[in-house]
């Protein structure tokens, strides 16, 4: 890991962004044009027709392309096919419920795995270590759709605890966020617990213990802030995956983030659209990675030069 | 235009703590929510293509005259317009209420009317631009009349000012606002309800318009909610989250109907479900026996008992009856006759050694039991002898595939949404089926052109009867549209599968 400038870093993004919306056009355009997918299903093929030359669709596609690259320049991203108004808000106002999420997500996670991977490397081998081992096979194995109707049916319609689906409040949160956050709180329930355990075997650890640090100093001071490493990089992978959009989550409880737009918008090839999500998207990803740099610089002093 | 959105993050907080005392008393006793399938396309009537979203309009915008279905055929009662007249079908007078604000306050003129019409006709870009076609000029003589001429008789002329792209916007707010983008951020109609706040994927709401020329709407507040998940939108209605939840499957009807406080109402709705045949001559449907053997070898009433848990119709047809020129044959001399379809095989050339091969493709989720429909097609026709592939494609796939033409000898279609037989004249068959006619394509110039209504509708039944007997569209059923709703409120659905508030009573 070296040190990096974040500007040096975001300048670095700039041909990535315009690789992958290179790619990206190229994909939606071979797919075919929206139009079959936006008109009346009474409508005859002279209004496809009269609609397709409206958009400017009937050019080929390198002329749709160059224009399109040059109204981004000059600021203007487009107008979505399916909305019919200026792309980029349509992107930008699901960003608040697509955050919420991701953050309630990993809080539920962190939340339930760190604690529990510490007790199960601390009591290794243990009978409520392999009832941990257990607990999160299955957690791991269960589909979020099977486990978002299941905390529905259980906590919503028996229950009648939390609200059943919806956006607005804390209580909607509630059930998307165990949603997505059991599945990945299996994940790195394994990891700190592994993580822990090759890290209490080092020589410091040793060296601790044998000055007479009392042994949960031992665990938490030592320990874990080296064991948490590991765990720092695969919670920022899953923050990026999950930034991208939840679409199974967010399907089942009707939240209105990211992932139900990109995938609506693929469906229709609602090409502005799509574009800006992938560059919004993209743009999260690399805030992530420069949060999670910082991060480690913060917990190990060896990488701060 | 704010990066974000301030409402939501404060409207998150604020309600943070009330949400969960909320819940107790979902139904503010004056709140109407329903729950649809997925989010309005747009709060522009003109541009989208979309029967939820036209549901969620029609409380805000008004049309210039109803369609109603209560008496079990279309016509048309006066809404904006109070009379209208025409003595040849082409020059037509509208007399409107005078009595009718906007929601800003503005009064309601005949200049609003030729606006929306000249509006939708200019702008190309609109997804409904060629609804107002046929009209040649619009013309407001004075405030409550207007006059509109069409290019040539149009016996469908009300027909234009119903559906999607009908509903009338405010000339004066409109051009004040400086265009749509804007307009449509804060819209203005003459509905019983008015325009608060959208949510995407999420939620409209709309309030009470007191000043509604109708009267005082029955409703505070109208809550329009976007639940893609079928078993998300039960537990809100089981749970008093919602009143009304659409689409629900037929094996859901029990358990509504169990649970205390719920039930499920089912009824008629404008949507046919056929399977449409490409005739080319490369293909085995490219032989009219072929053809005639797939219809007879389907057993349509069973389908209809059990695949659609007997919330149907079976029809050889593609209209339901409320329809102005249905062809009633078409729903009653209903064959199915298993012997004569594998007698036509062999006469075809394939003695049962040989068997004629077919594709038939299938959305998934798109009109209720599509695909298992389909399925008990192709276990019909495997028993007479054919050899099937199903082929279940992704809605967006099959889109692309029917604008290409790229499917092979059947594919499954639900039309709908629409209001006269005469939709059968729109389609391209050419194209879609490789089929021509002279019967038909002479007696489609002619429906262009007729002068009656009768006239229109004789010619509509002669083409659907010719369509059916050449096997270019086999007609399969007529599916019912099933509805979970609260004991809160009392509904009973409709045709045109539109929810208007002012629809849905309180017990």
């Amino acid at each position: 890991m070296t040190k990096r400038s974040p500007l040096r870093a975001l300048l670095q993004f700039v041909p990535v962004l315009y690789i992958v919306s290179l790619v990206v056009f190229v994909l939606v355009y071979l797919t075919g044009d929206p139009s079959a997918l936006l008109i009346p299903e009474d409508a005859s093929e002279a209004d496809r027709l009269a609609l397709i030359t409206a958009w400017g669709l009937d050019q080929p596609w390198y002329t749709q392309y160059l224009h399109y690259m040059a109204n981004i320049l000059s600021g203007d991203f487009g107008v979505s096919y399916r909305y019919g108004t200026d792309a980029l808000p349509v992107v930008l106002e699901r960003i608040p419920a697509t955050l919420t999420l991701t953050a309630g997500g990993l809080v539920v996670a962190i939340l339930i795995a760190l604690p529990t991977g510490i007790f199960a490397a601390l009591r290794r081998n243990s009978l409520p270590d392999f009832a941990i081992s257990a607990v999160t096979v299955l957690g791991k194995a269960m589909p979020n759709f099977w486990v978002g109707i299941m905390l529905i049916l259980i906590f919503g319609v028996w229950l009648r605890l939390v609200p059943v689906s919806g956006s607005g409040g804390f209580a909607h949160l509630i059930l998307p966020a165990m949603t997505l956050g059991t599945g990945f709180a299996a994940e790195l329930t394994k990891l700190i617990r592994s993580s822990l355990l090759e890290v209490m075997g080092q020589d410091y650890i040793r060296t601790a213990r044998a000055k007479g640090v009392p042994e949960t100093l031992v665990v938490l001071r030592h320990g874990l802030r080296n064991a948490l490493i590991p765990a720092l990089t695969m919670t920022s992978l899953h923050a990026i995956a999950l930034l991208g959009g939840a679409l199974v989550t967010e399907t089942v409880f009707s939240w209105p983030g990211l992932g139900q737009l990109v995938v609506q918008a693929v469906y229709v090839k609602d090409m502005a659209v799509i574009q800006i999500a992938v560059f919004v998207i993209t743009i999260m990803a690399l805030t992530i990675n420069l949060a999670t740099d910082a991060l480690y610089r913060l917990i190990d002093p060896r990488l701060r030069h | 235009m704010p990066l974000f959105r301030p409402t939501y993050w404060s409207g998150f907080i604020l309600s943070a703590g009330l949400a969960l005392a909320s819940m107790a008393g979902a139904a503010a006793a004056q709140t109407l929510t329903i729950a649809q399938g997925n989010d309005i396309l747009s709060l522009d009537p003109a541009n989208h293509g979309n029967n939820s979203t036209e549901s969620a309009l029609v409380n805000i915008y008004e049309y210039l005259v109803d369609k109603d279905f209560s008496q079990g055929q279309l016509r048309f009662t006066p809404r904006l317009a109070r009379s209208w007249s025409t003595e040849d079908n082409v020059r037509w007078t509208f007399k409107l209420r005078d009595d009718v604000l906007w929601h800003n306050g503005d009064r309601f003129t005949a200049a609003d009317v030729k606006f929306t019409i000249e509006r939708a006709q200019q702008d190309k870009k609109l997804i409904n631009a060629s609804k107002f076609r046929r009209i040649k000029s619009v013309e407001a003589p004075d405030d409550t009349t207007v006059v509109i001429e069409t290019d040539r008789p149009d016996t469908l002329l009300l027909h234009y000012f119903v559906g999607n792209g009908a509903g009338i916007l405010p000339k004066a707010a409109f051009e004040k606002a400086g265009g749509k983008e804007e307009f449509f951020k804060k819209p203005v109609g003459t509905g019983p309800y008015v325009f608060e706040q959208w949510i995407k994927s999420d939620q409209v709401i709309l309030s009470r318009n007191p000043r509604w020329w109708g009267g005082t709407p029955k409703w505070d507040k109208v809550v329009i909610r976007s639940i893609p998940e079928t078993t998300t939108r039960v537990a809100e209605l089981l749970t008093g989250g919602v009143d009304i939840a659409v689409n629900i499957p037929p094996e859901d009807i029990a358990r509504l109907n169990d649970n205390k406080g719920t039930r499920a109402i089912t009824f008629d709705i404008a949507r046919n479900i056929a399977l449409h045949v490409r005739t080319g001559k490369d293909r085995v449907t490219g032989d009219p026996k072929l053809r005639e053997a797939i219809d007879l070898a389907i057993d349509r009433d069973a389908i209809v008992k059990q695949v659609l848990e007997g919330h149907g119709k079976p029809t050889r047809g593609f209209f339901p009856p409320a329809i102005p020129g249905f062809a009633p044959d078409l729903n009653t001399n209903i064959r199915f006759d298993p012997e004569r379809a594998k007698a036509l095989l062999k006469e075809a050339g394939f003695d049962g050694r040989k068997r004629p091969a077919i594709k038939i493709s299938t959305p998934s989720g798109r009109y209720v039991k599509d695909r298992e429909i389909v399925e008990a097609v192709g276990g019909y026709l495997e028993d007479v002898g054919f050899r099937v592939q199903v082929e279940v494609l992704d809605w967006t796939v099959y889109n692309s595939r029917l604008a290409g033409d790229g499917f092979g000898e059947l594919y499954l279609w639900g039309m709908g949404s629409y209001t006269d037989a005469s939709s059968i004249f729109v389609q391209d068959f050419k194209r879609h089926y490789d089929w021509s006619d002279p019967a038909f394509e002479d007696l489609a110039r002619k429906a262009g052109n007729a002068k009656t209504e009768a006239e229109r509708i004789a010619l509509s039944q002669q083409a659907q009867k010719i369509v059916a007997e050449q096997r270019v569209r086999i007609g399969l059923l007529l599916p019912q549209s099933i509805y979970g709703v609260s004991d809160r409120v009392v509904y009973d659905g409709r045709f045109d599968e539109m929810i208007a508030a002012e629809d849905v009573g309180r017990p």
